[in-house]
């Protein structure tokens, strides 16, 4: 048996090296000298991640798709009931939205503003899987800054920007446990903080007792800090756990986004 | 030439981790596929090679993670040293089992460098980043042993085997010399 241990080629001096080579980078860094060399690398390396990230995609889609064949049949008439009764919404929201056209002209209010957004395709996510996160392809040069909202169609909120290079930047999930949302169940107007959960979900703290929440309930942004404009859709209410004993209510929300399956998002920068 | 081919795989195993690897996670967690390497390389004795993995894979991996840059590249370092010099003293031999503990126990100590910087840059007002130490996170830390055990076992046999091709030839070429 071989034994594994010090050796040959001196690896104190290898080692006192690397570590001083590591700690140097970090240094440059810290005074955003190797700022360039590392915008360049992301450059190079972008295009080929963006196709490694495309057929992961591709693939774990196909694999998701097969193992919910078995669910197909309870899916199909989960999504009928939603479908008739989104149905009837709509038709109200329609409705409402023209007597709310109305009241604006008749108040001479200007139309709400739309979101100018950037599209950003995904290129790769945390190597450790230790915090829940993604790169984009997309950075300063596109007017990206840090804590931008990050949402994909029909204003589904999914992050944050943290870190911004000028051809790429990297987004925190709403699912880390490091993000916190103002958020509001949007029946019951109560104003409560969405946090994630190790991406395993999303939990909604603070919530006053004193509000009635249901299940299936929605969650949108308050509005409340400035990091995210208002009415930015989070998900729905899926559990509540109300303790007697317990200044403010929890509730279990649930995303319609599958964060796994995400390859284009959009970044809100106006 | 070498140095090209290594350079080579380094590289496609970081589009690996960061691009692919994710879309397949088990339990929520993903293996470690530089940090297995490294190990691999410090076990089998190269300890120039676990430096070059370690260093060159971490600070490339540092660009593509939400920590403060050099935090992989540190932790890297770190565990290869633990493993290259403290760890001889308990586990003596290659054998599978010695395998086995140096893989859990160079997971858990590698996660919690990880931690320990994340820590470290943050009280340094380098980054907000915080990492809980909560059971979601020890959890996912044990699954990640498992999967970087079994990768580890194949990849330190893998290396083994370059390793005698390597002696072979250099064996024939003095005969012939």
């Amino acid at each position: 048996m071989k034994q594994f241990g010090p050796g040959s080629n001196s690896p104190t001096t290898i080692f006192i090296i690397s570590i001083s080579i590591v700690i140097l980078l970090i240094i440059l860094h810290i005074f955003g000298i190797l700022g360039p060399v590392e915008g360049a690398v992301v450059r190079v390396f972008s295009p080929f991640q963006k196709y490694f990230y495309a057929t992961g995609s591709k693939f774990s889609g196909s694999l998701r798709f097969f193992s919910s064949i078995k669910n197909l049949k309870k899916e199909n008439k989960e999504l009928y009931d939603k479908v008739s009764s989104l149905t009837f919404e709509n038709s109200k929201l329609e409705r409402l939205e023209k007597e709310n056209q109305q009241l604006r002209d008749q108040l001479g209010l200007i139309k709400k503003e739309e979101f100018n957004l950037v599209a950003a395709n995904i290129i790769g996510q945390d190597p450790n899987n230790l915090i829940q996160f993604i790169n984009i392809d997309k950075g300063s040069n596109n007017k990206i800054e840090e804590n931008q909202p990050v949402i994909i169609a029909n204003n589904f909120l999914i992050g944050k920007i943290t870190e911004v290079t000028p051809t790429s930047s990297k987004i925190i999930l709403i699912t880390d446990s490091y993000s916190k949302i103002n958020a509001q169940i949007q029946e019951a107007e109560a104003n409560g903080i969405v946090k994630g959960e190790h991406g395993l979900g999303l939990m909604m703290e603070m919530i006053p007792q004193d509000k009635i929440i249901k299940r299936n309930d929605k969650v949108i942004t308050s509005g409340i800090s400035s990091d995210f404009p208002i009415g930015l859709y989070i998900g729905e209410v899926e559990e509540v756990n109300t303790a007697d004993n317990e200044l403010f209510q929890k509730a279990r929300i649930k995303s319609s986004v599958d964060f796994k399956g995400l390859r284009v998002v959009f970044i809100i920068i106006d | 030439m070498k140095f090209f081919i290594s350079i080579v795989i380094l590289i496609a195993l970081i589009f690996l981790q960061v691009s692919l690897l994710p879309h397949f996670e088990i339990l929520h967690t993903i293996p470690s596929l530089i940090f297995i390497i490294a190990i691999a390389w410090c076990i089998a004795g190269n300890f120039k090679e676990a430096i070059f993995w370690g260093v060159a894979g971490g600070i490339i991996l540092d660009l593509f993670s939400p920590f403060y840059f050099g935090t992989i590249a540190l932790a890297n370092l770190g565990i290869i040293m633990i493993v290259y010099f403290i760890m001889p003293n308990f586990i003596n031999n290659d054998d599978k089992f010695s395998i086995v503990a140096v893989g859990v126990i160079a997971t858990f100590i590698y996660n919690f460098l990880l931690i320990f910087l994340i820590l470290i840059s943050r009280l340094a007002r380098l980054s907000a980043m915080i990492q809980p130490l909560n059971f979601q996170f020890i959890l996912s830390v044990f699954i990640q042993a498992v999967l970087n055990t079994i990768i580890l076992l194949l990849i330190y046999n893998f290396i083994k085997s370059i390793q005698s091709i390597k002696v072979y030839y250099e064996q024939r070429r003095q005969i012939k010399a």
